[in-house]
C-alpha cells in the first residue's frame, strides 16, 4: 500500500498554516480596522477546509489491510510537514496526561479548557512560524 | 552533521537547546516529563513551553543530538496513547560540554 502521510501532513500543515494566518489577519483587522475580514474569512475557511480534507484522507488511505500491522512512521525521515502526523499520539497524549494531572489536583474545569486551548495555540503558532520559515527562508534565501 | 575539528562543534545550541540537552543527559524523558522537570527547576516564567519544545526535540533529532523511541505502556490517563521517550547522544552531551566550557573561558577572560 502506497504511503499517504506526507501527503497527509502536508495538508494537515497547511491547514494550520492558513487557520493561523486566517486568526491573525482577523485579530489585526479587528485591532486596526484594516477592513481585513474577509480576507480572513477566507483564510480560516481554507484552513479549516484542508485540516478537514487531511483527517478524512489520512483515515481514509492509512487504514491498514486486514491481517496486517499498521505502518510505523519512519521517524528517521520524517520532513516538517510531516511533523503533524506523525506527533499527534504524543502531543495528544502529552495533552491528556497533563489534562488528567491538572484535573487529579483538583483545578476547576474551565482553568483547565483554558490551559489546554493555551498548550494548542502554543504548539500551532510554532508549527506555523516553522513551516513558514521553512517555506520562505530555507529555499529562498541564499547566503552571498 | 558538520563538525570542526576536535576542539570545537560547528554545532551551536540555542538556548532551549541548551536546556533540554541539560535535562537529558544521563536521563530518559517524555515530553510532558521534561517540561514539568523544567518548571520545578527553574520556575514556571522561565521554564520550557510546549510548543518550542516539541519543535526543538524534532530538530536536534535531525542534527544527532538526542534520540528517540516509543515506551510500551499505554496508560489509560493518556488515552491510551505511547509516550515517546527522549535521551541525549554522545555527540549531543559531547556538544553540551563544548558549550558549557566556551561558556567559562568568556566569563574567565581577563582585559590584557
Amino acid at each position: 500500500m502506497p504511503d499517504h502521510r506526507p501527503w497527509g501532513g502536508l495538508l494537515w500543515g497547511l491547514g494550520l498554516v492558513w487557520l493561523a494566518l486566517g486568526l491573525r489577519l482577523g485579530l489585526v483587522g479587528l485591532a486596526q480596522g484594516l477592513g481585513w475580514q474577509r480576507l480572513a474569512l477566507g483564510s480560516l475557511l481554507l484552513g479549516v477546509a484542508l485540516l478537514g480534507v487531511a483527517l478524512l484522507g489520512v483515515t481514509l488511505l492509512m487504514r491498514p489491510e486486514p491481517g496486517q500491522p499498521a505502518p510505523q512512521p519512519s521517524w528517521n525521515r520524517r520532513s516538517l510537514s510531516v511533523v503533524p502526523a506523525s506527533l499527534r499520539e504524543e502531543w495528544g497524549g502529552d495533552l491528556a496526561e497533563a489534562c488528567w494531572q491538572w484535573h487529579q489536583r483538583g483545578y476547576a474545569r474551565w482553568s483547565i479548557r483554558l490551559w489546554t486551548l493555551s498548550w494548542m495555540l502554543q504548539l500551532v503558532e510554532t508549527r506555523v512560524r516553522c513551516a513558514l520559515y521553512a517555506a520562505i527562508w530555507a529555499h529562498r534565501w541564499k547566503k552571498p | 552533521m558538520s563538525r570542526r575539528g576536535s576542539e570545537g562543534y560547528a554545532l551551536r545550541l540555542s538556548a532551549v537547546e541548551e536546556d533540554i540537552l541539560t535535562l537529558l543527559v544521563g536521563r530518559e524523558l517524555y515530553g510532558l516529563a521534561m517540561l514539568e522537570a523544567s518548571k520545578s527547576a527553574v520556575g514556571g516564567t522561565r521554564a520550557l513551553r510546549p510548543g518550542s519544545l516539541y519543535t526543538a526535540l524534532y530538530k536536534m533529532e535531525q542534527k544527532g543530538l538526542v534520540r528517540s523511541w516509543w515506551g510500551s505502556e499505554t496508560p489509560a490517563e493518556r488515552g491510551h496513547a505511547r509516550r515517546r521517550y527522549y535521551t541525549a547522544t554522545g555527540l549531543g552531551a559531547e556538544v553540551l560540554t563544548a558549550t558549557q566550557l566556551r561558556r567559562h573561558q568568556l566569563a574567565q577572560w581577563q582585559p590584557a
